[in-house]
């Protein structure tokens, strides 16, 4: 049993079933405040029927003209809660509010090119790479070389033309300044 | 390019920083002397004057920030004024109007300064001056009435200073009700027709949610009547043009008040409508998982994604209804609701309706008891045993139905096992995920079979022992056999099986609590998460356990070594911590990591204090005003974390104990504003136990639960070590002219009553330990003694005194030593240390206190000091003595041949060799943890 609500800052305090697991980034207490204080409908926490949370999706709308679109910053689901469809949840609520609050062109997120569960997960979900940019994500260790990220989108009603969608994708490499890694540090 | 004057003022901040205040007033001095006036400089020199804060600095500093205060006109400087509300603030609460009537006067004075206004504002947000928010977010609205936002801010700022006034304030009333006049006239304005919408009227969702957090707070009686109505409304509810900014955000909080308001007619018509239509969960496979072969471009999706209809909030309010109006008489209702689960249900391919499954789980189980409702349904049991072969392979599928087994019946229960258990063994084998899912379904079994047939077994006898030892061998080779099917599976994610190799740990656990002089199962136990750990590297419940039995063995170093990977960072500190860091300097002080762990833990509740107030005024400038009583609550649990008392307190003993360790200074007050608040996470630990019973994770903790009591008291109790500490020092700053100091610190107001108070309470509430509560009691008595000294009342220190000698300091080690060596006589060897180093510390004050009447004979004092002596020296015999014990080589066999036993765990980690490594590789782990658990008392 699952159901997706606000998140509240007072879930910080219980959102350890997802946050202890590794693949789950543990950011200081003014990131999420960030992101409630200014795009509080973008964070969703989804949780059971005695209220533990099982996974949260945090996002933001940002970009200009036809670049303006919802972005997904986390999407989490508890280890003992995958596989039940919880992901897509939360991706089809951020979606929403996109289309319904922000109209957004698109939504996209960044992903590690070497994670192809998460990849097949998003084509799934009708995200498709839309550009390659070089070494976004920091090595896991120190001495380990950076990472590629894929951007992947999915247009939103607004974007009537697919603007979004781009043959080729993966092989479309950008070098921007890295997001990621800036906040990791 | 910074002037010469702003280079000066530079060097002052820098002795500022570093908190030599003294040079940094002769700083300021030198220039005032050469004749410099500036207001910035007189400002710094009243600012440095209240760190000072000695009476006669204080009264300066008033005089001067009085003196720039009062300019006419007054300072333009936006720089200055900022630093004069500082200079004020911190000269304490009998100067807080100052800061307001400070900038008030500023900003009259420049009436067309929007820019100042709103610096006022901002100023007092980030010291959360409620009462300074709400004058400026007035001036700011009415000086700027084009500005839609201000109105805002002055609703909200006055809600902020309404929460925090007492209750019984009549000030409380009236900014509450000013508040709600504010947000009720922008209600009232917000036209029906919201294409176009007056500046000042409701505009966004988060001003609709304000309106209802408003509404909880200023209209208890009436709050669930109007905030439906809101939410009801055309203009401003669930489905208006404003509210759907935050749709369903609103849609949840409809339900709950729908469903607190008792309104079961209109929760079932709203969740009706809210649910999925059963052709468009078909297009959704019903979880919400979009069909595989059927790629949906996005304006094509269907309306049950849209609506967030297949949503367990809306089938648990829907089923929820339907039961209370059958109560009320009204049958139909329950027969329309079974046939909407059952067509929701039918509309989908078989196990993909998780929602709608357990919606008829949950309906079955209102007519459990009368045996009653429409003709269709199933029994409880059939609608469980359903919902298992639908979900049984699914992790989740155990807790979803926990709470309904337990209604089952006796008989029930054993027929809800024996038909799970014939279905796990009938599933499919043939291919790779037939069989990953055979191991979920098997172990989803074994958590029912914990729950109804383990959990209830509290008594240590033979058949108890035989049926958990049983459980324990059936989930370990479930565990054993999964380990091939993980192969490709990538170094973060956890085997198929590890939850059986956890259940196989709780049922060691168990064995361990009914019969605690047993260690074997604990031994058992870290046996199987280390080998789970070599293959889930990750596996955070793994870790926890390891963590926690580590602890409870004795093992500390070990634990220690652990803790790290569960790699706890930020707010974790406070939620999570816990697990390793209670009690931790009276297991294991002189190990680094010890207070190095402490200190990063207790770093979050400083960036707490520091990031909070930012978010708030962000949350002002972006109009999150939904968020800001949350952003408040969170900051006020983190500020008054009974973890961060305890960690301070940990501290503070880790310096007595660990030599070469640094004072860390004054033990802040307990909680916040007098609310103590318990932000630690237990939950997160794995748990099949009933409900009726004390959750897996309490049943295994070393010792008693610290919580508000337990801080209390020991903050007092450190205060009084402090006291003493400080008294002595003083008189040796003093040359030895103890009596003639006048800093000479003075004992707190009413410790030994305070501690008392905590103690007595904590004692009810099971918060101490049995070496925790002497050594409190000695504290409180040396409290008692610093204040008759206080009064120089000679008869009763020496009373005192006697009283600790002869009987309170010789309670605080029971030298009987009839506990297997583990982390309880760690922690009576250490407080039993701990209460010496504090005696000895009492001994020094009396040496130090001059003029009592009568004085205090020497002998009195000697006999005191000869026994903290010899006290360590018992201390270390002790520990020697549970070395030896826990190396005595008989001893050491007999529990490896335990852990190793032919029969139940021992003949798994036998034969598993691939697993666990075989024989010779356990009893040498074994020995190696003996080896850990030795170390901590040669630490002693």
């Amino acid at each position: 049993m699952s159901s997706v609500r606000p998140f509240t800052a007072l879930d910080l305090f219980r959102f350890n079933a997802t946050n202890l697991d590794p693949l789950t980034e543990n950011y200081d207490i003014s990131f999420y405040l960030n992101y409630l204080a200014r795009w509080p409908t973008y964070f969703c926490a989804m949780e059971n029927a005695s209220g533990r949370i099982m996974g949260y999706i945090m996002g933001k709308a940002e970009g200009r003209s036809k670049e303006w679109h919802g972005h997904v910053t986390a999407l989490t689901v508890a280890p003992n809660y995958r596989r039940l469809g919880l992901a897509k949840t939360m991706m089809d609520e951020l979606e929403r509010v996109t289309d319904a609050v922000y109209k957004g062109y698109f939504v996209d997120l960044y992903v590690r090119v070497s994670n192809e569960i998460a990849i097949g997960m998003y084509e799934r979900l009708g995200y498709s790479v839309y550009r390659r940019v070089v070494d976004y994500y920091s090595g896991a260790k120190p001495g380990e070389a950076d990472e590629d990220a894929f951007d992947m989108r999915k247009p939103m009603k607004r974007d009537k033309k697919r603007e979004s969608v781009r043959e080729n994708g993966r092989n479309f490499r950008v070098w921007t300044g890295s997001g990621f890694k800036a906040r990791q540090k | 390019m910074s002037t010469p004057n702003e280079r000066k003022n530079q060097l002052v901040w820098e002795q500022l920083e570093l908190k030599a205040y003294k040079q940094a007033l002769q700083l300021c001095n030198r220039r005032i002397k050469k004749g410099e006036k500036s207001e910035m400089l007189l400002t710094l020199k009243a600012f440095i004057l209240t760190h000072i804060a000695t009476p006669a600095t204080t009264d300066e500093a008033i005089q001067i920030a009085r003196s720039l205060s009062d300019r006419t006109p007054p300072t333009q400087s936006v720089d200055v004024l900022r630093l004069l509300s500082r200079v004020w603030s911190n000269l304490g609460p009998s100067q807080a109007d100052e800061v307001t009537k400070l900038w008030e006067r500023a900003v009259k004075s420049q009436p067309q300064n929007e820019d100042l206004a709103r610096e006022w504002f901002w100023g007092t947000v980030r010291t959360l001056d409620w009462r300074g928010a709400q004058k400026a977010a007035m001036n700011l609205q009415k000086s700027y009435t084009k500005r839609r936002e201000y109105w805002f801010w002055a609703v909200v700022s006055s809600l902020l200073l309404h929460n925090s006034l007492p209750a019984d304030s009549p000030e409380r009333k009236l900014f509450g009700t000013l508040a709600y006049r504010m947000i009720d006239k922008a209600r009232n304005d917000t036209p029906a027709d919201t294409t176009v919408i007056p500046a000042r009227a409701i505009q966004t969702s988060q001003e609709v949610s304000l309106l209802l957090e408003l509404l909880s707070y200023v209209s208890p009686g009436d709050a669930h009547k109007e905030a439906l109505d809101v939410l009801n409304s055309k203009n401003l509810g669930v489905d208006s043009t404003i509210g759907g900014g935050d749709w369903w955000g609103l849609a949840r909080k409809r339900l709950d008040l729908l469903e607190s308001a008792g309104d079961w007619r209109s929760l079932f018509e709203t969740c009706k409508t809210l649910l999925p239509k059963p052709q468009n969960a078909a297009e959704t496979n019903g979880n919400g998982e979009a069909k595989k072969d059927e790629e949906k471009k996005s304006d094509e999706k269907p309306e049950a994604v849209q609506g967030r209809g297949d949503d367990w909030r809306v089938w648990d309010g829907f089923v929820l209804a339907a039961g209370k109006l059958y109560d009320d008489g009204d049958k139909a209702v329950a027969k329309e609701s079974l046939e909407k689960i059952l067509e929701h249900r039918k509309a989908l391919p078989a196990g993909s309706s998780r929602h709608g499954d357990l919606a008829l789980v949950k309906f079955s189980s209102l007519f459990h008891d009368k045996n009653d409702g429409p003709e269709g349904t199933p029994t409880l049991l059939e609608a469980v045993e359903e919902y298992f072969v639908n979900t049984g392979n699914k992790s989740c599928c155990f807790e979803d139905i926990q709470v309904y087994l337990e209604m089952l019946e006796d008989s029930e229960k054993k027929d809800f096992l024996k038909y799970v258990e014939g279905k796990v063994e009938k599933l499919p084998e043939e291919s790779e995920k037939q069989k990953i899912d055979k191991v979920a379904s098997t172990i989803n079994y074994q958590k029912f079979v914990y729950l109804l047939t383990i959990s209830p077994l509290l008594k240590a006898i033979a058949t108890t022992t035989k049926a958990i030892t049983s459980f324990i061998t059936d989930t370990l080779r479930v565990y054993v056999s999964a380990i091939s099917l993980g192969s490709s599976l990538l170094v973060t994610d956890n085997q198929y099986g590890d939850d059986a190799a956890l259940l196989s740990v709780m049922g060691l656990v168990r064995l361990y609590t009914l019969t605690p002089s047993d260690q074997a199962p604990l031994y058992q136990s870290i046996q199987i998460l280390e080998s789970l750990l070599q293959k889930s590297k990750h596996n955070y419940q793994a870790l926890l356990l390891l963590v926690r039995i580590y602890l409870l063995i004795g093992a500390i170093g070990s634990a220690l070594d652990i803790y790290p990977r569960l790699n706890i960072k930020q707010i974790q500190n406070d939620t999570l911590s816990h697990f390793m860091l209670t009690r931790i300097s009276a297991l294991l002080p002189n190990d680094a990591r010890t207070a190095s762990f402490l200190s990063d833990a207790g770093g979050i509740y400083e960036s707490s204090r520091t990031q909070t107030p930012n978010m708030l005024q962000l949350a002002f400038e972006r109009g999150g005003y939904s968020q800001m009583m949350g952003f408040l609550e969170f900051s006020e649990r983190v500020a008054g974390s009974v973890c961060r008392s305890m960690y301070e307190v940990e501290l503070r003993r880790l310096a007595r104990l660990s030599p070469g360790y640094p004072d860390p200074g004054t033990v802040t007050e307990v909680g916040h504003k007098g609310t103590v608040w318990d932000n630690r996470d237990f939950s997160v630990v794995v748990d099949c136990e009933l409900s009726s019973i004390a959750s897996f994770e309490k049943s295994f903790r070393p010792g008693p639960t610290p919580a508000e009591n337990w801080v209390r008291a020991f903050v007092a109790a450190e205060e009084v070590i402090r006291f003493m500490t400080a008294y002595v020092a003083a008189g040796k700053e003093a040359n030895g002219t103890a009596a003639g100091s006048g800093e000479k610190p003075k004992p707190g107001d009413n410790l030994a009553g305070t501690l008392a108070m905590a103690l007595e309470a904590g004692d009810r509430a099971g918060e101490f330990t049995e070496a925790e509560k002497p050594y409190l009691l000695l504290v409180g008595a040396m409290a008692e003694l610093a204040a008759a000294a206080a009064r120089k009342d000679g008869e009763t220190v020496l009373k005192a005194l006697e009283g600790i000698t002869s009987d309170l300091f010789p309670k605080t080690l029971d030298p009987t030593t009839t506990e297997t060596p583990a982390w309880g006589l760690l922690h009576k060897l250490w407080m039993g240390k701990d209460a010496a180093i504090v005696s000895e510390g009492l001994v020094a004050f009396l040496n130090a206190v001059k003029g009592l009447k009568p004085n205090i004979p020497k002998t009195a004092i000697t006999a005191l000091g000869e026994a903290t002596k010899k006290r360590k020296i018992e201390v270390v015999k002790i520990a020697e003595e549970a070395k030896k014990s826990l190396e005595d080589e008989d001893k050491v066999q007999a529990l490896v041949d335990a852990v190793l036993a032919e029969e139940g765990v021992g003949s798994i980690l036998r034969k598993e060799e691939g697993v666990f490594g075989g024989v010779e590789s356990v009893a040498e782990n074994v020995k190696r943890i003996i080896g850990g658990v030795v170390k901590c008392f040669e630490s002693l």
